[in-house]
């Protein structure tokens, strides 16, 4: 067996209600415990590992509750993590105008975490062309998925892998 | 032509030793001072000379040290602590768990020696001492401080876990159940739990300590940067925690887990997680 090298890294999903946070880890990471942690406890984890021919990566994800923001999300939750995934709804003009606020946000509370900017719901949008041209949404969305499609997703987690293992 | 070049070699020479005069005088002058210099350290009395004046300026310093150098090596040590003292909390807790449990447990039998005696001097009590050793076939007193009666079922330890505090991360695991659940999150979960305690209650330095189910029970143990959680079947009683928060302790010492974070890879993780089966293995 080749002794590879261990990688933990924690994730927070984040964004506001109902904008598929919870459908888009479940689309792609593997085992969760049910749903209703989720509803009671306030946070889901889940985990995903990635298997390089020198490291093992694994991300742990902290699906959490709706809604936190970057002031209320309790500190000891940020302190001990390496990234955020920051999700929004391309059909609800206020989820990503919420965004906008949360991601300076959380730049300011926390500039070291690694950060994805997701518009999800692809599938839904019929011309992409209006996001696009919103300039400022644009240039911070890294990445625009459907978690009902499956389109992107991968590249969004895959993404952040990445992030990970260049630092390495 | 001849005597254009002599006479301007001579001019040459002229301007050389008119520039380098002062230089060469120097010169002169240090090689001097370095043939006085060697033929000083040859004399044979030379060490006998300075032996004297090194010994009083080293009992001079010995003497003066905590004045001079006093206040610089406090603050070096004070910026060196500060740097390492979650490595030195971390080497330090099982040391100072195992200590405490030692005392406590010193205590607890020089009381129950103290009861013992009074009961054997006092023959009233010894009356009673007597007739309820009788009626619990025959049990010394201290036993009931020391020992536990026994319990059915027996207390089991199923799982293990060394988790990082906060990120949630596990350290090492062992579970005699080969299908028990993805062990990443039920740390992770744990950890969300004790976040949320902590952040409920709003007092950082209070553990949540148990969760229970029916005959099960999650027991966790805080050490300085990460904590283990125990999955134990069975009613558990207060000689079993103490006990049991003894082993971990003993555990620590034994694994090093102070350098937890510097082993990083498969093989260390399992050799951590053998020892934790090893650990478990008879409870």
């Amino acid at each position: 067996m080749v002794n590879k090298k261990i990688i933990k890294k924690k994730i927070l999903i984040l964004g506001s209600f109902a904008v598929g946070k919870t459908s888009l880890v479940s689309q792609y990471l593997t085992g969760f415990f049910s749903e209703k942690y989720l509803s009671t406890i306030g946070v889901n984890i889940k985990t995903k590992t990635i298997e390089t021919e020198e490291v093992i990566l694994n991300l742990i994800i902290w699906d959490i509750a709706d809604i936190v923001t970057h002031q209320s999300i309790p500190d000891s939750y940020l302190e001990t993590s390496h990234g955020i995934l920051l999700v929004y709804d391309l059909t609800r003009p206020e989820t990503f105008n919420r965004i906008l606020e949360e991601h300076k946000g959380f730049l300011e509370k926390a500039p070291n975490l690694t950060k994805i900017v997701i518009g999800n719901k692809k599938d839904l949008v019929e011309n992409m062309q209006t996001f696009e041209e919103d300039k400022e949404l644009h240039e911070l969305t890294d990445i625009y998925t459907s978690a009902k499609t499956g389109e992107n997703v991968s590249k969004a987690f895959e993404m952040l892998a990445h992030t990970f293992l260049e630092k390495i | 032509m001849r005597n254009t070049n002599q006479s301007t070699a001579e001019s040459f020479e002229k301007l050389r030793s008119l520039l380098l005069e002062d230089e060469w005088e120097a010169q002169n002058s240090i090689k001097e001072d370095v043939q006085q210099v060697r033929t000083f350290l040859k004399d044979e009395n030379f060490r006998e000379r300075v032996a004297p004046i090194i010994k009083e300026h080293l009992s001079d310093m010995q003497e003066h040290f905590p004045d001079v150098y006093g206040e610089i090596i406090k603050e070096t040590l004070a910026a060196q602590v500060s740097v390492s003292k979650d490595d030195m909390a971390e080497a330090l807790y099982p040391l100072i768990g195992l200590m405490i449990s030692k005392f406590i447990k010193d205590e607890i039998r020089q009381m129950t020696e103290k009861m013992e005696n009074t009961f054997k001097q006092n023959k009233f009590l010894e009356k009673i001492r007597t007739r309820f050793s009788k009626f619990i076939n025959k049990t010394p007193l201290s036993r009931f401080f020391t020992k536990d009666t026994p319990v059915i079922p027996p207390i089991k330890v199923n799982e293990i876990y060394i988790i990082q505090k906060g990120s949630g991360f596990v350290l090492a695991n062992y579970s005699k159940d080969p299908e028990s659940a993805n062990k990443d999150m039920v740390a992770g979960m744990l950890t969300a739990i004790k976040a949320f305690g902590e952040d409920a209650i709003g007092k950082q330095s209070e553990d949540l300590r148990t969760i229970q189910y029916d005959t099960y029970t999650i027991t966790m143990y805080d050490f300085h940067s990460y904590y283990f959680a125990a999955i134990v079947e069975g009613p558990i009683t207060e000689s079993f925690k103490v006990q049991f928060k003894e082993d971990l302790f003993l555990f620590a010492k034994k694994n090093n887990l102070e350098d937890i974070y510097k082993k990083n890879d498969q093989l260390s993780e399992q050799q951590l997680s053998n020892a934790l089966k090893e650990l478990i293995s008879g409870k």
